[in-house]
């Protein structure tokens, strides 16, 4: 939360309770596992626990997401069962289209767009804040660099 | 030490802690009353709407109105680009003795603008603080295994196998195309510096002293509404207005959030020191910035020289 530390608190100290599980997100087609699935059509967006891509990971592909909150890390390694929510400290973008990761919730703040297949070892302007993220369209409201 | 500490933070009960702007270089108009849902227009760029034309969605944009935004891809660049690895991808699929036509996704206008929380009137009105719904597209659906594969690369999660002879790059034909286009037009190191200022720009926006006034009068505003928030960013993310329904009172919050932004100025007051502070920062890499906007360019003449376009 860009203002208040409070909320990050609060959103971090909520118990994991499905720790090795896919938490479903209230959104109907958001989809998250241990693997790729890149026949959903948007590509896939992997997110690690840790920079340069190491611990536990987390692939997502299918719709955007406005929260992260209710998905972990999946894989085994570092940081597995922890919610992915403000923990994402690296990336790689395995979309066939650029993928958007927003400061905040619901699409909102400062945000880091990867484009195709683009690594972030360390997450720029989102490391350890990302809060949500977004397949682009050509309506991304997001700098390209 | 995995965790940062949070470098900026509003605390919403802290009252008066009215310190004088001397933020360099904020030069911004005093911001009380005025029409903020016009702080998007005002300084419209060409081609911006005046108080006519373009779409709302286009109106409220202060992103790519922001300095910073020079240096970014333009539209019509990632379109080109995008159009360019179509073609790419389709011949590297016929190399491979697959048909294939690449679908493109039906155009889409650009969400109205986020950065600063919701900030079009017409949206929170329709949409409350969800994004205005847009058809499903999955440019591979009916798509064969064995296409899936050759497009995305044998790792790519695909279920199933395709032929072994099959001579399919590591990411597949998609992944192939991006990267032969990227190749020669590559500016990594450039392109970290006009994130890291998108990124600390922001940062210090909210820092400045005007804008922490503006957000406190505009949490008070909110107060009066009977909205309980300490900022917009807050608003934005209240997770009872992230499930798929829009409800009543998410439509009735987000009307107030634009309300109080009007009443407070608050998009135009960050926009303006969101602007001052990023002209302080791009001075002082003039040259690598004005690199990085040449590889954007001769990336996208590239495309166009593989589209035949223009």
């Amino acid at each position: 939360m860009a203002f208040s530390r409070a909320r990050v608190i609060a959103a971090l100290s909520v118990p994991v309770t499905a720790a090795t599980l896919l938490v479903a997100a209230p959104s109907a087609s958001a989809a998250a596992g241990a693997s790729c699935d890149a026949s959903a059509g948007t590509g896939c967006l992997r997110l690690y626990y840790n920079s340069n891509r190491q611990g536990s990971s987390t692939y997502f592909y299918g719709s955007n997401v406005s929260n992260f909150a209710s998905y972990t890390f999946l894989t085994s390694g570092a940081g597995k069962g922890v919610t992915v929510k403000n923990n994402a400290a690296s990336a790689i973008n395995d979309a066939n289209s650029s993928t958007t990761i927003f400061y905040n919730s619901n699409y909102g703040g400062a945000c880091d767009t990867l484009t195709f297949y683009a690594i972030a070892d360390q997450l720029r302007n989102t490391y350890n804040n990302n809060a949500s993220f977004k397949f682009d369209t050509s309506g991304s409201s997001c700098y390209k660099f | 030490m995995k965790r940062k500490s949070f470098p900026f933070r509003v605390v919403a009960a802290s009252g008066f802690v009215l310190s004088i702007g001397l933020l360099a270089g904020c030069s911004g108009p005093a911001e009380s009353g005025g029409n903020d849902a016009d702080a998007g227009r005002t300084n419209a760029s060409p081609g911006a709407a005046g108080s006519g034309g373009a779409s709302p969605s286009a109106s409220e944009d202060f992103t790519f109105r922001l300095p910073i935004a020079e240096y970014s891809y333009t539209e019509a660049q990632n379109a080109d680009i995008g159009a360019a690895e179509d073609v790419l991808t389709e011949r590297c699929m016929k190399r491979l003795g697959l048909p294939y036509t690449a679908r493109k996704a039906p155009g889409v206008s650009r969400a109205s603008d986020r950065r600063y929380g919701l900030s079009s009137a017409e949206d929170a009105a329709r949409y409350g603080y969800h994004l205005p719904p847009k058809a499903s597209f999955n440019p591979n659906k009916g798509l064969s295994t064995t296409t899936l594969i050759a497009l995305y690369g044998r790792s790519a999660g695909i279920d199933g196998e395709a032929d072994p002879a099959l001579d399919i790059p590591a990411r597949g034909c998609r992944g192939e195309a991006a990267e032969s286009l990227d190749a020669d037009h590559r500016y990594p190191a450039g392109a970290e510096i006009a994130s890291g200022i998108a990124r600390r720009s922001y940062q210090e926006s909210v820092e400045d002293s005007r804008v922490r006034e503006a957000v406190r009068r505009w949490s008070d505003c909110m107060t009066e509404r009977g909205y309980t928030y300490s900022d917009p960013l807050a608003a934005l993310g209240d997770e009872r207005f992230l499930d798929k329904g829009i409800s009543k009172r998410e439509v009735e919050t987000a009307r107030a959030d634009m309300e109080c932004k009007t009443r407070v100025g608050l998009l135009r007051t960050w926009f303006s020191a969101e602007t001052a502070i990023q002209k302080k920062m791009i001075a002082a890499e003039p040259a690598e910035l004005a690199k990085l906007k040449e590889v954007h360019t001769s990336k996208a003449a590239a495309a166009r020289e593989v589209t035949g376009r223009d």
